[in-house]
C-alpha cells in the first residue's frame, strides 16, 4: 500500500501529463481572474466615454411616462432587505428601477441573442435574458407578459422586446423595470449606468429626496455615488453588512 | 505541487482583481476655490487693434460672480461628502464622515466661509433641529441624548430610530411590515412621545403612507395613505391626543413630500396615475385651502415658508436651472441660466439653508460638496 502510494506519487512527479493538467488549470483559472479583473473594470468605472447600450425606453422622462427611482448598488433599500431580497446578489440592489406604466414597451438595449424567455433568474411575473456580442448580457425583469421573442432569436438594439409589468400583479402598485447588466455566463451583475447611454445624474433630478446609499461608518465615503459601486457576484457574501452602518436599519 | 502552484498563483491573481475598488484618498482641508472653466461667452467686434486682439482673441472670458450669475464655491475635497445638512443658523455645512485613518467617525462640519472641516460631534445618530439632542441605535435600543451634559434616555421604539419634532419636544417612530410587496396598502402605525421616551402612544395607522412633519404648535402631524378601507388617499393633517384627523388634500399615492419651513405647505408629486391630469408636481396649502398643480416637473427644495426651489426635469436642456416658485400661486421664475452658472448635482444630493440664501450640493463632477448663493430674483 505505502510502496503504491510511493510509486503513484513517483510516476506522477515524473509524468508530463500531470504537469500540463496542472499548468492548464492554473491558465484557466488565470483566465477566468482575468476575465474577472476585465469585468470588474468595466463595471465599476465612471460614466464611460463611449457607454456600450441604449436606454431601454422611448421618449421623455416625466411622470406620464417613466423615471429613473433606484440606482445600482448600495442603496439604503438594498440594505434593508440585504438577507432577503437581495441576499442573492451581496446585499446590492443588482439592477437598476425604472417606473412605467403597464404595458410601455421595453427596447433591447443592445443587439444580441435572447438566451431565455420567463427563466429561473427571478423578477416576477416575466423576465427576459438577451446575450450580446460585446461580452455583456441583459436582464429584463418585472415584464407584464411573457416575451413574444424565442430563445436564439436574434434582436437589435432598439427593438422592443417586453412590456413593462408589476411585480405585485395589480399595475396600481409599483409597475417598473428591473434591467441588469451581466457578465455573459450570468454570474456577474455590473453598475448598469456607466454602460448606458444616458445621462443619469440628470434623470436622478425627481422629488425632494436624495437617492441614499448606505454608509459604512469605518469608511464613509465608500461606494456614495450612483456611477461607482462594486460588481456583484452572485452567491458570494454580503457586500455591506456593515458593523456600523447609516442610514440605522429599522 | 504544481497543482498547489497553480492554486496558489490562481487565488493570488483573484484576490488582486476582487479589489477593484479605489482606497478613499487622504483627506485635505478645504479651502475657497473659484471652479475652473467657467466662462461667459462673448462676442468680439469685427476689427479690434492688434494689440488688444493679441489679449481678447478668444470666444470666451472669465466671468465673475455677478449678483444676476452666481457661481458656485468648492466647499469640500477628497470626495467628501454626501448627504450634507446645514446649520440652523445656515453658516455651518455638516455631514458624516470619518476624513481620515486616525479620524474618528462623527458629524463634521465646514464654515461656509471656508476652512478646516471640523468634528462636531463624534456620535453618529438623527439630531434635533437645534442639535442639542441626538439619538441613535445602541445594542438594539435606542437611546436619545442630550449633548449638553451626555444624560441619556433609552425610548420604547424597540430599536426603530426615531425623529425630532422642530423644537425637540417630542419624537416620533413608526411601527409596521418589513416588506417590499405591495406599498399602497402596507401599514404603518406612527408612534409619538416626549424626547425622553415618557408619554408614548400610538396617533395614527396608516396604509401606505408615511409621516410629513410637525404642524407649526406641535399640536398634530401630517401623513399620507388612507386612514381606513373606506377613507381617501391624500394628505391628513392629524390630532396628537385625539387622532382626530382631517383631509389637507385627496391624492392618490402622494410621493416625496416635503412641508415648507414654515408648516404653511406641502409639495408632493403624483406619477403614472390612469388620471393623467393629476400627474404632475402639486403645492397643498395645510390649512386645507385648494392645491395647484405646477408646470414644472423635477427635484424641489424650500427655500422660503411659501417659495420653492424647483429643478425641472429637462433632458434637452444644456444644463440644470434653478426656477423659483411662488407657493401660492405657482408663478415660476428662472434662477440661474445653465450657459452662465454651471451646475452638476449627483444623486439629487442638494439642499438649501435655512435662511434660503444658498444651496449646498454634491457636485456630480467632483464628488465633493459644492455651494451656491441663490440670487434674489
Amino acid at each position: 500500500m505505502d510502496n503504491q502510494r510511493i510509486m503513484n506519487g513517483k510516476k506522477r512527479r515524473g509524468n508530463p501529463v500531470w504537469f500540463f493538467r496542472g499548468l492548464l488549470l492554473v491558465v484557466i483559472v488565470a483566465a477566468i481572474g482575468g476575465i474577472s479583473f476585465l469585468d470588474a473594470q468595466s463595471g465599476s468605472a465612471a460614466q464611460q466615454e463611449d457607454p456600450p447600450f441604449a436606454f431601454p425606453f422611448a421618449g421623455e422622462p416625466g411622470p406620464d411616462s417613466w423615471y429613473f427611482i433606484q440606482a445600482y448598488g448600495n442603496t439604503d433599500f438594498a440594505y434593508r432587505f440585504r438577507n432577503s431580497t437581495y441576499v442573492a446578489g451581496q446585499g446590492l440592489h443588482f439592477g437598476v428601477d425604472i417606473a412605467a406604466p403597464c404595458g410601455t414597451p421595453i427596447l433591447a438595449i443592445g443587439d444580441g441573442t435572447v438566451y431565455s424567455v420567463d427563466s429561473w433568474h427571478g423578477a416576477a411575473p416575466h423576465n427576459l435574458m438577451i446575450n450580446h456580442d460585446n461580452g455583456y448580457a441583459s436582464f429584463y425583469g418585472h415584464l407584464l407578459v411573457r416575451s413574444h421573442l424565442k430563445k436564439g432569436e436574434k434582436v437589435v438594439q432598439g427593438q422592443v422586446v417586453g412590456q413593462v409589468g408589476d411585480p405585485d400583479l395589480t399595475c396600481a402598485s409599483r409597475p417598473h423595470i428591473h434591467l441588469e447588466i451581466r457578465s455573459i455566463g450570468h454570474t456577474r451583475a455590473y453598475n448598469p449606468l456607466p454602460l448606458i447611454d444616458a445621462d443619469w445624474e440628470r434623470l436622478a433630478l425627481i422629488g425632494g429626496a436624495p437617492h441614499i446609499f448606505e454608509m459604512d461608518m469605518d469608511n464613509p465615503r465608500k461606494w456614495q455615488n450612483m456611477l461607482d459601486q462594486p460588481d456583484t457576484r452572485f452567491g458570494y457574501p454580503l457586500l455591506n453588512d456593515y458593523k456600523d452602518a447609516w442610514p440605522p436599519d429599522w | 505541487m504544481k497543482l498547489r502552484l497553480g492554486f496558489l498563483l490562481s487565488a493570488i491573481i483573484l484576490a488582486a482583481c476582487a479589489h477593484n475598488t479605489s482606497t478613499p484618498t487622504s483627506f485635505r482641508l478645504p479651502s475657497w476655490s473659484i471652479p475652473k472653466g467657467l466662462a461667459r461667452p462673448v462676442t468680439l467686434p469685427e476689427s479690434l487693434p492688434e494689440e488688444i486682439i493679441s489679449e481678447t482673441a478668444t470666444p470666451f472670458l472669465p466671468v465673475e460672480p455677478t449678483p444676476a450669475d452666481p457661481q458656485p464655491i468648492q466647499l469640500a475635497e477628497g470626495g467628501c461628502c454626501s448627504l450634507p445638512m446645514w446649520s440652523q443658523d445656515s453658516q455651518w455645512v455638516i455631514f458624516l464622515d470619518e476624513p481620515g485613518e486616525y479620524a474618528s467617525a462623527g458629524l463634521y462640519g465646514i464654515p461656509i466661509t471656508g476652512g478646516e472641516s471640523t468634528i462636531v460631534n463624534d456620535q453618529v445618530g438623527v439630531y434635533s433641529k437645534s442639535r442639542t439632542l441626538v439619538a441613535y441605535p445602541e445594542a438594539g435600543r435606542v437611546y436619545v441624548e442630550r449633548w449638553a451634559d451626555g444624560t441619556r434616555w433609552a425610548v420604547p421604539s424597540e430599536g426603530r430610530i426615531v425623529s425630532f419634532s422642530p423644537s425637540g419636544r417630542f419624537i416620533t417612530w413608526a411601527v409596521g411590515s418589513r416588506s417590499i410587496r405591495y406599498p399602497d396598502v402596507r401599514q404603518s402605525t406612527i408612534w409619538v412621545a416626549d424626547f425622553d421616551g415618557k408619554n408614548a402612544h400610538e396617533v395614527i395607522t396608516v396604509n401606505g403612507g408615511y409621516l410629513i412633519g410637525w404642524d407649526v404648535g406641535e399640536k398634530g402631524i401630517y401623513v399620507t395613505g388612507r386612514l381606513g378601507p373606506s377613507m381617501p388617499s391624500g394628505i391628513w393633517h392629524v390630532n396628537l391626543e385625539t387622532s382626530a384627523a382631517r383631509l389637507v388634500m385627496e391624492a392618490e399615492r402622494p410621493r416625496s413630500a416635503l412641508l415648507s419651513p414654515g408648516g404653511s405647505y406641502i409639495v408632493f408629486y403624483i406619477a403614472l396615475s390612469s388620471d393623467l391630469e393629476a400627474n404632475g408636481l402639486w403645492v397643498v396649502p395645510t390649512d386645507g385651502s385648494p392645491g395647484i398643480k405646477l408646470d414644472l416637473f423635477g427635484a424641489y427644495r424650500w427655500r422660503y415658508d411659501d417659495m420653492l426651489v424647483v429643478i425641472p426635469l429637462e433632458m434637452d436642456a444644456p444644463g440644470i436651472s434653478l426656477w423659483q416658485v411662488d407657493a401660492s400661486s405657482g408663478e415660476a421664475l428662472q434662477l440661474t441660466y445653465p450657459e452662465l452658472t454651471s451646475i452638476s448635482i449627483a444623486n439629487n444630493d442638494w439642499q438649501i439653508s435655512p435662511d434660503g440664501r444658498q444651496m449646498v450640493y454634491l457636485s456630480a463632477e467632483d464628488r465633493n460638496l459644492w455651494v451656491l448663493r441663490l440670487p434674489n430674483r
